[in-house]
């Protein structure tokens, strides 16, 4: 039974969609004869092919994620699971890949709500421990197993491999002809510069550990390179029309789900 | 450079824990951070100044110690001078130490000088008052609270005090112990123009160079022993002021005054008054409003009841000696021969030996020993009896008071050789007529003459002589005195001359017994640097 949702194709359906001039091969049952009469040419009618929905769950598994208290990768399973649950319940076709993850850690997209437990199965056992994860590399390693375009849903704290490194991922699914969305988890503690004095600050996705001398002016800094940073996600989502929500492990998961409800 | 305080220095040892805990101290903190991108900014401005980052910590450490330091030798109290020996003090007790005008009395000022030399830890002192004889209150010590508290209790004297005494035993102790002499004084009194008295001392000088006083410079009554009923009261006025004073002095005879006046320039002034009083009599003398030294604004004595003078007369009965005598109502006279019926004498009497000589060891207040024919204890007779005409009278001599020698006609006398101790109080020709030995006791006079012979006994000078004479020889008048030197005044005539013969120490300090005190500024440093670290210390973090 085809899910609810209008698909971009135009096919044999019963939702009338527009005409189109006669053309040599097309079927003669479908010329509207009572356009002709108005307008004494030949022309077809075209429908709404109604399709299924596949909706590409991508969850950043790397070490920031497990940043944060309580970890946003935590947040992040909840928040998506209960996305999952409505996107069945609405006979789309639902898929989870861990990214940084194994094939075996995924989900292929299928639908039903019988596919909720598969789903919280794959979402209890990923670990937020993949290392240093690139986004964008992660997206296209995943773009090239050509999955069935739908909407993908990046769930990630954004830090990759530089600031841009989520943006990138994002126009590489849209130009991979997919629909994006994103669901951007963070701490409210990593947002908040440490008190004065001197650190070793490690980055949790590796690498050696930086001198910091945090005073006022290096607190000055960060909160100035981290509000770039976050307003440069949302302005660059907004600009191609993604779909973006941002949620802090502060916030209960429902608030969160009753925010991404407003994409549909 | 020493410390007062040697102990303290032993807090330095709280360099180690400080140094192990600032070295051990873990400074650095690890932190995890989800993006070290939003860092970069701070971290590159680290790397950019290593080398100062290699030395900010050992800076700082070296700094804290600095403080430690600075902290524990401002407890240690150093003292920069001469203080390694044992001290001695002298403390001046003289009346004058009495007066106000050093904030307190300039005793207590002394006092406290001296007792701010006095710490937990310092050398042994000594401790020495001044008067006469100069006091050691205490030997030699190191319990200086003890001898703090003991400065701080004494009170100034009733009368000066001459502090050479005391000087010169706090030089020799000084010199025997090898420490040093600190005296603490007013600098007043004749005293302090002795420079030897203050060669190698350290003096501290106390109260005001240019104090303002008035003060009885003399007060006191005497009964005459020709007339005992007759009072003679004497008074004197000094005063340091240079304009006029505002004194009233009040003279008082058993409470009703005999004279009330008003003080008019600076002084000196004295006057005397007669009244009569065979009984006691209680005398004061009161200048009023007091000033500065109260010491010398007050003075009262008793004078006891007249009494009369015995006088003994061995000698065959001669009118002209028993005329006299008769002529003193103050004289109770009795006559004695032959001399062996004199049992003995009466220490209180004056006997007058004519044709005789007194025995040995006579107890007399005193003798008049009347041309005697051999010599004795008062000399050798050389011979005569010759004519002689005095032509030489002791003006200081009592004997001769009032005696006109220009009025006197010749008269046989002996020759004497007298005793070495004795005086001339009339001579002819370089030839005693009288002399006398008054120092001692009895006090015993010659006359190389009879007076009792018409040559001398029909002439006016006979009854002045003879009374000058006995009154001379009693030696305790009837008198009496408000204190000896009772001249207070605060004048400072050689206050140079202690400030230029002060030698050895720091010299002479008016006021503070201590040069500047190194305490303060090392305390003042240890302020100034914890302000400017704890002010620096948020900005130490940055590079």
């Amino acid at each position: 039974m085809p899910a609810e949702r209008r698909g971009a194709l135009r096919g044999g359906g019963i939702e009338f969609s527009e005409y189109r001039a006669f053309v040599t091969g097309d079927d003669s049952r479908r010329i509207d004869w009572h356009a002709y009469a108005r307008w004494r040419r030949l022309v077809v009618r075209l429908f709404v092919a109604e399709q299924d929905l596949h909706l590409h769950f991508l969850l950043d598994c790397s070490d920031s994620m497990g940043a944060g208290s309580p970890p946003k990768f935590d947040h992040a399973r909840r928040v998506l699971g209960g996305l999952a649950y409505i996107a069945l319940g609405n006979m789309d076709r639902v898929g989870f890949t861990p990214l940084g993850g194994g094939a075996d850690a995924a989900l292929t997209p299928a639908r039903g709500r019988h596919r909720f437990a598969s789903l919280v199965s794959k979402l209890e056992s990923a670990r937020a421990r993949a290392g240093r994860t690139r986004l964008a590399a992660e997206v296209s390693r995943w773009l090239a197993a050509r999955p069935r375009r739908g909407m993908v849903v990046l769930v990630s704290d954004g830090f990759g491999v530089g600031l841009d490194d989520a943006a990138e991922a994002l126009d590489r699914i849209r130009h991979a002809g997919h629909d994006a969305a994103m669901v951007q988890v963070l701490s409210p503690d990593e947002l908040e510069p440490p008190p004065p004095g001197e650190y070793e600050m490690e980055d949790v996705e590796g690498g050696p550990p930086v001198a910091v001398i945090v005073d006022a002016a290096a607190r000055r800094e960060f909160r100035e390179r981290a509000g770039q940073f976050l307003a440069g996600l949302e302005s660059k989502t907004a600009a191609a029309g993604i779909p973006f929500l941002r949620t802090f492990t502060s916030e209960p998961p429902g608030s969160a789900l009753s925010r991404a409800l407003t994409w549909a | 450079m020493s410390f007062l305080a040697p102990a303290a220095l032993w807090a330095l040892a709280l360099a180690l824990p400080v140094a192990a805990l600032y070295l051990l101290r873990e400074r650095v903190r690890r932190l995890p951070v989800s993006n070290i991108v939003l860092w970069s900014g701070p971290s590159r401005r680290v790397r950019e100044s290593r080398g100062w980052k290699r030395l900010r910590h050992p800076v700082s450490l070296a700094l804290q110690l600095l403080l430690l330091t600075l902290l524990v030798l401002a407890l240690a109290r150093p003292r920069i001078g001469a203080a390694g020996g044992p001290l001695v003090l002298v403390l001046d007790r003289s009346a004058s130490m009495g007066a106000t005008d050093a904030g307190g009395s300039r005793l207590e000022a002394a006092a406290r000088a001296l007792a701010a030399l006095l710490h937990s830890g310092s050398p042994p002192h000594t401790l020495i008052t001044t008067g006469s004889p100069p006091e050691m209150l205490v030997p030699r010590s190191t319990d200086a609270v003890g001898t703090r508290r003991l400065l701080l209790a004494q009170k100034p004297a009733e009368a000066p005090h001459n502090p050479a005494p005391a000087l010169a035993m706090a030089r020799a102790l000084a010199a025997a112990r090898g420490g040093r002499v600190v005296f603490a004084t007013d600098g007043v009194g004749s005293a302090c123009t002795e420079n030897e008295a203050f060669s190698g001392v350290e003096t501290i000088l106390v109260g005001s160079p240019h104090p303002a006083n008035a003060g009885l410079a003399a007060f006191a009554a005497s009964r005459a022993a020709a007339d005992p009923a007759g009072v003679t009261v004497l008074a004197g006025y000094a005063t340091s002021t240079r304009g006029p004073g505002n004194s009233t002095l009040r003279i008082l005879a058993d409470g009703k005054p005999i004279e009330v006046r008003e003080m008019e320039g600076s002084g000196p002034w004295f006057q005397q008054w007669t009244l009569r009083a065979p009984g006691g009599l209680s005398l004061e003398a009161r200048l009023e409003p007091p000033d500065v030294l109260a010491a010398d604004n007050h003075a009262s004595l008793k004078l006891p009841p007249a009494h009369k003078l015995r006088v003994v007369v061995v000698s065959p009965p001669s009118r002209a000696l028993e005329r006299v005598f008769e002529a003193m109502p103050g004289i109770e006279a009795a006559r004695v021969w032959p001399p062996e019926s004199l049992v003995y004498g009466d220490p209180g009497a004056v006997y007058v030996f004519h044709g005789a000589l007194p025995p040995a060891d006579f107890q007399a207040a005193g003798m008049l020993l009347i041309e005697p024919a051999v010599g004795g204890f008062f000399g050798r007779r050389t011979g005569g009896p010759l004519p002689m005409a005095p032509d030489f009278a002791d003006p200081s001599s009592p004997a001769a008071r009032h005696l006109r020698v220009e009025r006197l006609e010749p008269l046989p006398a002996a020759e004497f050789d007298p005793a070495p101790t004795a005086r001339t109080d009339l001579a002819s020709a370089g030839r005693p007529l009288i002399f006398s030995h008054w120092s001692g006791k009895p006090r015993w006079t010659v006359l190389a003459f009879d007076p009792s012979k018409p040559a001398f006994s029909e002439s006016p000078a006979y009854p002045v002589l003879m009374a000058n004479l006995v009154e001379g020889l009693a030696g305790a008048p009837q008198e009496a005195l408000h204190a000896p030197g009772l001249e207070l005044s605060l004048t400072r005539l050689e206050r140079k001359k202690v400030e230029a013969g002060a030698g050895g120490g720091d010299g002479v300090r008016p006021g503070a017994p201590s040069p500047p005190d190194p305490v303060r500024w090392l305390l003042l440093l240890a302020l100034v640097w914890a302000v400017g670290e704890a002010w620096t210390y948020h900005r130490r973090i940055t590079v």
